[in-house]
């Protein structure tokens, strides 16, 4: 390891900004981080722009790519950075914005603006749908420390996911918590990636599965359970909110 | 003519840049444009399940996830006609607190007192004002732990829902953030005696402050709204008589009530409720020797400061309150209520940290929503800023290009305004 300071970029598109909310609130954590990386071009805390030939270890891109100016940007991004991170569900995934995607796109433009509106409005794609991603920091919001604990595995020169290939259910059933399946209630927490310690079930809801699909999901199987106390759409309504409905369709793609 | 332009300014929620002009006579042009796309959020809600609703709004916002929440949900328990518990009703009242609190503690800290003391990059600030920033630090973090003991986290509540809250708050935690609780008031006492010292600038904008407004309380909701050219109206005469304007190609719709914009957040609220702030609140007030109304809309930060010192003091007996609530073996039937689906119309007005929120919704009789409406604090006063701004340009036309910018982003982010709610 030298002695340079990775230099680390946070930037977001078009969003609520909450991923680097949940950082902040994680004040203590974000601020030595901040002493052993550089961080650079976070808007929430400095008053500065990328320049053209400015270059990042790490690039970390937050929110959705809603307007052509998001895309352009993260374009040139993408070629400034050494790892491009999708951070959260809606970069990685689609997030809640890509429910317009299951909507008549163009009445809910005019829904929302009326006829005579000419804004952009355009399909919301995750951002590895436009550039090559090479991580992404699950949730909605992340959990600050496993942004945490990803930057620092990449200090000592080992990039990994650092949250275990373990669904939800098993943070839910170590820490005691109701299960919501057993109460016949909707819950993704068996297919969804864990690490985000179960914080839904703590306050008795269901998972929505906002950290995408753990590998090797059993789907089938879930679907299964679900469809004895629901109805299809109930269950299509669910999955579609963060993203993994999309998903599951485009593994099917896949494996086809 | 000359034309000030200033891309992506930094340190505000979500993005934005001014246009500005300033032609012959003084005459000034001014204009805030949103660099978010737009989300479409009300349409987003359409056709889906009322229980989604308050999950999809917080995302609104990361900021003030709560706010969204709880307009979302009291607008559903009107439709529903559901009569929440005294024990809903305080839980509810800590929740906004402690999103009030930390908001407020990062924009009037971290956000706008950069500009006060002149400075641009936050870790600088953090290496300037070690003590003010820890103590600044100390005050967002306790409202921070408020808002996850009560609402199960601190960006996007889970806890809150339809008919209360799923989960009795954690007694140990509650104790634990009232013991702390004196000590944090201590300590934003402290921090407001360190920076009332600094001064800012005579700057004066005549404008129409609006807020909701009790004779008892320091509201939070209600039915009741007041405007400072002395019109008082119901929450339903606001919603019929003020004007979101679409225009093709903004993403943001201004607001205006009979033609004219309005001031609503911090400074609005101490402008009209001045009467119902706690002592220690009024104390620090009072120390700025600042007349009432003021129409200084840099005094809007002075204002978030002392509203933390209102909150903290507030809260003192709404926590005890819950305390006693916790003990109550029955508690958790009190604080989730049973409800019958209904077809209908509700809506929601409430004071969010950056002023005046309205959600309004209608549901079939599945409890299908079928029309949303959101009109947030920055889409209102977006149009008074830019008022604001087409009088400040010739004030400091003498002044050099540096400096003219950053007074102009001084100002823009006086107001705290929040493109991601505004853009929504």
């Amino acid at each position: 390891m030298t002695n340079k300071k990775l230099k680390i970029g946070l930037f977001s598109l078009t969003g609520c900004e909450g991923c680097y909310f949940s950082l902040l609130d994680n004040a203590i954590g974000f601020l030595r981080l901040a002493e052993d990386v550089e961080i650079k071009r976070f808007r929430l805390f400095e008053e500065s722009e990328i320049a053209v030939d400015e270059f990042f270890e790490i690039a970390f891109v937050e929110g959705s790519p809603l307007t052509s100016s998001n895309i352009d940007f993260l374009r040139e991004l993408r070629v400034q950075c050494a790892y491009l991170v999708a951070l959260g569900s809606c970069a990685e995934m689609g997030g809640i914005y890509h429910l317009k995607n299951y909507q008549d796109k163009d009445k809910a433009l005019n829904y929302v603006y009326g006829q005579n509106s000419d804004l952009e409005n355009f399909d919301v794609l995750s951002l590895k749908e436009l550039v090559k991603i090479d991580y992404a920091i699950p949730g909605c919001p992340i959990n600050a420390q496993n942004f945490i604990d990803f930057v620092r595995q990449i200090i000592v020169g080992n990039p990994k996911k650092v949250w275990p290939n373990e669904p939800v259910c098993f943070e839910c059933i170590s820490k005691n918590y109701e299960c919501r399946l057993q109460k016949g209630e909707i819950c993704l927490g068996p297919i969804t990636q864990g690490g985000c310690e179960a914080i839904c079930l703590k306050s008795k809801q269901g998972c929505y599965g906002c950290r995408g699909l753990v590998a090797s999901a059993e789907v089938d199987n879930l679907l299964k359970v679900l469809k004895k106390n629901h109805s299809d759409q109930e269950i299509a309504e669910k999955l579609e909110i963060f993203g993994i409905k999309k998903q599951i369709n485009s593994n099917k793609y896949e494996n086809d | 003519m000359k034309t000030i332009e200033i891309n992506h300014i930094a340190k505000t929620e979500g993005h934005l840049s001014f246009v500005g002009a300033l032609l012959e006579n003084d005459f000034a042009l001014a204009r805030i444009e949103t660099e978010e796309g737009s989300r479409l959020m009300e349409s987003l809600v359409l056709n889906r399940q009322f229980q989604e609703v308050p999950i999809i709004t917080s995302r609104i916002c990361g900021v003030c996830p709560i706010v969204h929440n709880l307009a979302s949900i009291i607008s559903l328990e009107e439709i529903f006609e559901i009569k929440i518990t005294e024990e809903i009703d305080l839980l509810r009242q800590a929740l906004m607190h402690a999103q009030w609190i930390h908001s407020h503690a990062l924009h009037a800290f971290f956000l706008s007192f950069p500009d006060v003391v002149g400075l641009n990059n936050n870790f600088d600030l953090l290496k300037q004002y070690p003590e003010e920033s820890k103590l600044a630090l100390e005050i967002r973090d306790f409202g921070l732990k408020l808002a996850k003991t009560i609402g199960g986290r601190t960006v996007h509540p889970i806890n809150s829902v339809v008919g209360g809250f799923r989960m009795v708050p954690n007694k140990e935690e509650l104790l634990e953030i009232m013991q702390l609780l004196p000590a944090v008031l201590n300590k934003a006492l402290h921090l407001f005696s360190k920076i009332k010292k600094y001064s800012w600038l005579d700057f004066e904008a005549k404008s129409i402050f609006a807020s909701l407004y009790s004779r008892e309380i320091y509201p939070f909701w209600g039915e009741k709204i007041y405007f400072s050219d002395k019109i008082e109206l119901t929450k339903n005469e606001f919603s019929l008589e003020i004007e979101e304007l679409s225009m093709p190609n903004e993403k943001v719709k201004r607001v205006l009530r009979k033609q004219n914009p309005f001031f609503v957040g911090a400074l609005s609220r101490i402008n009209n409720n001045y009467g119902r702030l706690t002592d220690l609140a009024k104390q620090c007030f009072d120390g700025l020797n600042i007349e009432i109304p003021s129409y200084n809309p840099f005094h809007n930060i002075w204002a978030q400061f002392v509203e933390i010192i209102n909150c903290l003091q507030s809260l003192i007996p709404i926590l005890e309150k819950i305390k006693e609530d916790l003990d109550d073996i029955h508690i958790d039937k009190k604080i989730m209520l049973d409800y019958d689906i209904k077809a209908g119309r509700g809506s929601c007005l409430l004071e969010a940290p950056r002023g005046l929120l309205y959600h309004e919704y209608e549901t079939d009789r599945h409890g299908k929503i079928v029309h949303c409406n959101i009109i947030t604090p920055t889409a209102i006063f977006l149009a008074n800023l830019e008022k604001d701004l087409r009088e400040f340009l010739p004030l400091i036309k003498g002044k050099d290009d540096i400096e003219q910018k950053k007074l102009i982003k001084a100002l823009i982010r006086s107001y705290d305004p929040c493109i991601s709610c505004a853009t929504h």
